[in-house]
């Protein structure tokens, strides 16, 4: 159902015209705020600077080139509508071969825009401030702009032999910045709240209040960076009077670190990023935090994952095929479920039984990948290369198990496409009258245009999935953020979309799908449009969500339990200082002198890894660890006593990556390495920490997280170690309870550190009891172990 | 507990305490999904599962499938069991006194021959897919069946690796709640040492009036979910049954029987406990079996003292016809001995295991080989070893659960209960 009705001729626009012209008098038009986004929506495809060759030269972007017109003339007179071109070209009937804009790039203005761009002209087309669109960083975002360039896509896998060609990119990527004015946001924002108050008005819901500053404060820190606000982040928010600090607050969050560390738990869920596998794929956990830091447009981060080659140390993004190790029809079952939100897994043994896909077309979208090669990941290969080589017997014992054990790992998981000589064949057991069993197919896409196969069948389906032509792809993603920040998709389940399936707001999806192609496809500006919505921003609901997501009408934000990650994460701010620069895991291994290592290693014939590798140059790196350590304290004093343990585990591997910030940085000298946000630990968590034990995802599987309750959660957060690391001495939270003067300010900011709220009046009366009959320490950490376990801690409102 | 929360928390701890109680009593307080789901349609039994895990690919030549005097056997010797006719590896001197508990399948066939995906398949009777993962057999039964116990976790793992499918695709709560070192019990479950049992009370009823508003304002699932597992967790904490997470209270003569240093004989004795204090399911694993350049004589003796005395134990306290007990592995050894280091590389083609307990019937050998290097007669595959302690256990083997995409999944896949053994 549509919001407004269809637009059928000049008559009906111009009665809605004046009626919109009489109540937008008073104000005029504000050009930035109304007009440009609706050129932006309508026009800059065909006409900008950023197009190589605009339609008649029309460019839009800039005060001086509207003025300028067209090849033809000008496209703008002040005060007349109908003698502007700009005008007059886009009001025309639907069937006019002369309408803007023309059929397939794009739907004709809506009676409202066709209204705003009539009024703003009438009254004398005045751009106020505006010049120019802020110049964007380039040209269009090229998806292979930060394609690997040093390796070679045909490069087989060479450990052993001499091979001149390879190489590692060690140029800095590109880094994206948010292009969306403030008032552009806004715009957009309130597109989208019309929508949604269309939808409720539908279902007689009444449109909702915002949520108030405080509840807003801890919603917005938790959902932009990961964790809880901290009193003197809660405090100064709390304290402005600018009317437009929430805008500015999320401007600010989306901007900093934090923004990388709590997204990235979102990625590396989508995306399977298990860091620990083996040695070399924290290379691809590290390929997911500088796409998010960088801001890398999401078409180009799936283009590059979805077509990478190489090991990850040249390429992390290699990580995403390399996960489905010698399953090809899996890996595409995972790249539609991932990149299009459909699962096409049933199709891969049997026509699918709940949608329209059949068993030959999953086979045929199979065949891209005919041609890829993974690494052998038995672990064996460095022994058999020795065998085939004759050089066991020549090999020391301490060579044999170092280069098992450790360098061996740097060839275990890669993606190479050597050739592809053959297309992917149906299974034995095809059971259909349209083909033969073991019958090779060639690649097809599942519709839209068949793509050309150039050098690399993974690279023409790459550009099939990325295209905007593909609806499906951005759907997907716009739909799977709409409930990352909402709570409920427009679609659910967020990865199961079958091809008849209907957003519960049409309307509203087809908006956003535009709108991140508007933004091109950069993250950030599309979120900030999300946050910035009366949507996101109003009251919680106080029920349960409908068992059935289809009746949920938006009568409030669903309350949900924070994530195992934003728990942690909220410790770790109330404990150190600038926890997100604090690095953990594998901060050591993804440095490019050890990528470098990684490709000499590579690079060089077995032989020349032989020689160098000698016993004592392995016992050497060996104690390189201790040497450090040992040097750490004679420039730092003695290793100081550990002020703050957690014992949740770090894993296994993982320890040896750590930094020796805990002796050296004065921040968080003697606070236990694990003291880093969820981000920096490895991807998983191990097993016992809290983070998984809250549901944090094993990464197995795509979006396997959960928010659910059990037994040991609850354990942990009653008998473990968090509440004492929280009012150790020298925690942030306990550095702020000393500067206080008295027991009530010192109850005020354990509540408004944990709950952001004060404490009520019984509250506070009852804490005083507290502290009377248990004085000491004693007192104020029983406050603080039972605000930690509240719901209303746990529950993000 | 102290009088300075009495006012204000009265009615709060009058409800609180009556909660307790009802846990304690093992009063439906459960989440709907812990129910079982066939619960209409099996009588309800106690059948108990201990699944002993070799991880790594356990040598059958060495242990249950032994070529006395072949080259296949290099210098191991064959050992004679309380059941004539079935022989053992030397090194198993304690389980030949315990043979006619036990059956030994000699004819397992497995097409996965690296360890992930061996594994995978053993634990789920699935292969490995990308796109989901299964539950484990103890899932499968805490869907299926339920907890015996309410106040216990119904589901443990000791000393899982890292690659550990869990409950898979079923809600988490029905998968293994792990655990590390069989000496230190359950994670987290003891109060802290830094506040006494008053104070623990007293924060405790704290939290719950900090707590009013918000939960007066929000009537949620989940915030009952939550409020319900605080109560079984104190519930947890103060139950006598917690003790049976505690194996110091063994007396040391057993402990010793089961081997006092070894961290596989320590977990079997937990397994024992859990399994008496009405835990359904139980896994001990035991790393060490990639015997790639050596002998795994000393794994092999862990393995004998720690299942001889569990075995021995489960026979003694009656627990043995309620118990199915099985010791799987993901695949077996090469046959042809490696002579320089006494290594044996990976063999899927054919490998052993052992099943006893409940109505299994053993001190026989199911299947047999050709000197260890090919399935003779009788080949079972992994999906029919599940398919049979899936069915022993009193499961609907057969009864189809959809995964949340949609797809239908049941125990043991397509294999069938082996015949001979039940």
């Amino acid at each position: 159902m549509s919001l407004f009705s269809k637009y059928t001729g000049t008559l009906v626009a111009q009665t809605i015209v004046a009626g919109i012209v009489a109540s937008q008098a008073w104000a005029g038009i504000d050009f930035e705020a109304s007009v440009l986004p609706l050129l932006q929506e309508k026009c800059f495809r065909c006409h900008s600077s950023r197009i190589p060759e605009p339609g008649a030269e029309l460019r839009l972007d800039s005060m001086a080139l509207i003025k300028k017109g067209s090849y033809y003339g000008d496209v703008l007179t002040p005060g007349a509508p109908e003698q502007s071109e700009l005008f007059a070209r886009v009001a025309l009937p639907h069937d006019d071969d002369d309408l803007m804009p023309p059929a397939g790039k794009g739907d004709p203005l809506t009676p409202d825009q066709l209204a705003i761009l009539r009024n703003w002209i009438s009254e004398g087309a005045n751009f106020r401030s505006w010049k120019e669109i802020e110049k964007p960083d380039t040209a269009r975002p090229s998806r292979k702009q930060n394609k690997n360039k040093g390796v070679s896509r045909l490069a087989v896998q060479n450990y052993g032999k001499k091979s001149g060609n390879q190489g590692l990119d060690l140029t800095p990527s590109k880094k994206y910045s948010t292009r969306l004015t403030p008032n552009m946001v806004k715009g957009f924002a309130a597109e989208i709240d019309q929508w949604v108050d269309q939808y409720r008005a539908e279902h007689g819901v009444e449109s909702l209040p915002q949520s108030d500053d405080k509840v807003f404060v801890r919603r917005a820190y938790l959902n932009i960076v990961g964790r809880t606000p901290t009193l003197e982040e809660s405090l100064s928010f709390l304290a402005s009077t600018d009317r437009k600090k929430r805008t500015k607050l999320i401007d600010r969050l989306i901007n900093t670190d934090g923004y990388v560390n709590h997204w990235f738990h979102y990625w590396a869920n989508l995306l399977r990023v298990q860091s620990e596998r083996f040695t070399s794929t924290i290379f691809y956990a590290e390929w997911v935090k500088q796409a998010l830091r960088d801001n890398m447009p999401y078409n180009q981060m799936v283009y590059e994952l979805v077509t990478a080659v190489g090991l990850p140390h040249q390429n992390g993004a290699v990580g995403w095929m390399a996960n489905d190790f010698n399953m090809a029809p899996d890996h595409m079952a995972n790249t539609m479920q991932a990149f299009m939100g459909m699962q096409l897994q049933c199709a891969q043994c049997h026509d699918h039984p709940y949608d329209r896909w059949n068993q030959h077309e999953f086979q045929s979208l199979v065949s891209f990948m005919s041609g890829v090669r993974w690494s052998n990941q038995s672990g064996n290969y460095f022994r058999r290369q020795l065998e085939r080589q004759g050089l066991t017997d020549s090999t020391s014992e301490i060579q044999q198990r170092y280069f098992r054990g450790g360098l061996d790992n740097v060839f275990r998981y890669g993606v190479f496409e050597p050739s592809f000589t053959r297309w992917n064949q149906l299974p034995k057991d095809y059971q259909y009258a349209d083909a033969k069993p073991n019958q090779p197919v060639p690649p097809r896409v599942l519709f839209g245009e068949q793509p050309t196969i150039k050098d690399s069948p993974r690279e023409a389906f790459g550009e099939w999935l990325t295209d905007q032509e593909n609806e499906w792809f951005t759907k997907a993603i716009a739909n799977r953020l709409w409930k990352q920040t909402m709570g409920v998709g427009l679609i659910e389940p967020v990865d199961n979309i079958k091809y008849d399936t209907q957003p519960s707001i049409p309307g509203l999806l087809n908006l956003l799908e535009r709108y991140m192609k508007q933004v091109d496809y950069n993250l950030k500006d599309f979120l900030r449009i999300l946050y910035n919505t009366q949507t996101w921003q109003m009251t919680t609901l106080t029920e349960d969500l409908p068992e059935d997501l289809g009746q949920y009408h938006y009568e409030g934000r669903p309350l949900m339990r924070m994530t195992g990650e934003q728990i942690w994460d909220s410790f770790v701010a109330l404990a150190i200082e600038d926890p997100d620069e604090r690095k953990g895991h594998g901060s050591r291994f993804t440095t490019d002198p050890e990528r470098m290592r990684f490709e000499k290693i590579f690079t060089s014939s077995l032989e020349e890894n032989l020689a160098h590798f000698t016993d004592e140059v392995i016992q050497k790196e060996r104690k390189e660890r201790q040497v450090e350590a040992k040097q750490a304290v004679k420039q730092f004093g003695s290793k100081p006593a550990a002020r703050m343990k957690v014992k949740q585990g770090r894993g296994n591997r993982g320890f040896n990556s750590w930094s020796f910030d805990h002796m050296t940085d004065p921040r968080w000298r003697g606070m236990d390495r694990g003291l880093v946000r969820a981000a920096e630990l490895t991807s998983p968590a191990p097993a016992f920490h809290m983070v998984r034990q809250f549901g944090q995802s094993d990464r197995k599987i795509i979006g396997a997280g959960r928010r659910d309750a059990n037994v040991t959660q609850v354990l942990n957060m009653l008998n473990g170690p968090i509440h004492t690391v929280l009012d150790g001495e020298c925690s942030v939270l306990a550095l702020q309870m000393g500067k206080q003067e008295s027991a009530e300010e010192r109850v005020k900011v354990i509540f408004r550190s944990i709950l952001t709220r004060n404490p009520t009046p019984e509250d506070m009366e009852i804490a005083l009891n507290v502290l009377k009959a248990n004085p000491g320490r004693i007192g104020y950490r029983m406050i603080l172990w039972a605000l930690l376990n509240t719901r209303e801690f746990m529950f993000i409102q | 507990m102290s009088d300075i929360l009495n006012k204000a928390t009265e009615l709060g701890r009058r409800r609180f305490i009556s909660n307790i109680a009802r846990s304690a009593l093992g009063v439906g307080v459960g989440l709907p999904f812990l129910q079982p789901a066939a619960a209409e349609l099996l009588p309800q039994n106690d059948m108990k599962l201990i699944f002993l895990y070799m991880a790594g690919g356990m040598s059958h030549i060495d242990t249950f499938d032994p070529q006395p005097g072949r080259e296949e056997a290099g210098p191991v010797k064959a050992i004679g069991t309380n059941v004539d006719g079935i022989q053992l590896s030397e090194f198993f001197p304690n389980l030949a006194s315990q043979m006619d508990k036990l059956a030994i399948i000699r004819s397992m066939y497995s097409t996965q021959g690296a360890h992930s995906q061996g594994n995978y398949y053993m634990h789920t009777g699935y292969q490995k897919r990308g796109s989901i993962v299964h539950p484990t057999m103890g899932s499968w039964s805490m869907l299926h069946q339920g907890k015996i116990n309410p106040t216990l976790p119904g589901n443990i793992v000791i000393a899982a690796g890292s690659d550990y499918p869990y409950a898979g695709f079923l809600p988490p709560e029905l998968g293994p709640v792990p655990l590390g070192d069989p000496g230190k019990g359950l994670q987290h479950s003891n109060r802290p040492n830094w506040i006494n049992e008053v104070q623990y009370h007293d924060q405790l009823q704290l939290a719950s009036v900090f707590d009013q508003s918000f939960q007066a304002k929000y009537k949620q699932r989940n915030i009952t979910a939550y409020n319900t597992f605080y109560e079984e967790a104190i519930a947890l904490m103060q139950s006598k049954d917690l003790a049976a997470f505690d194996i110091s209270k063994e007396p040391a003569e057993l402990r010793q029987r089961y081997g006092a240093n070894s961290k596989f004989g320590q977990g079997c004795l937990l397994a024992r406990r859990l399994i008496e204090h009405g835990v359904r399911c139980v896994e001990v694993v035991k790393g060490g079996w990639d015997s790639h350049n050596e002998m795994p004589e000393e794994h092999a003796r862990d393995l004998d003292q720690g299942l001889a005395a569990l075995m021995q134990d489960l026979a003694d306290r009656g627990l043995l016809e309620s118990t199915i007990v099985v010791v799987a592995t993901e695949f077996g050894r090469n046959p042809t001995l490696k002579a320089e280091t006494m290594g044996r590389d990976h063999w899927a083609k054919a490998f052993s295991c052992l099943i006893g307990g409940g109505n299994i019937k053993t001190g026989q050998v199911v299947g047999a080989t050709d000197r260890g290097h090919e399935v003779k007669t009788g080949q079972i595959l992994i999906p029919d070893l599940h398919a049979t302690i899936g069915s022993a256990m009193g499961m609907p083997i057969k009864k189809v659960i959809h995964s949340p995409s949609g797809r239908p999944f049941n125990v043991g896949y397509k294999g069938n209960p082996v015949a001979d053994l039940i």
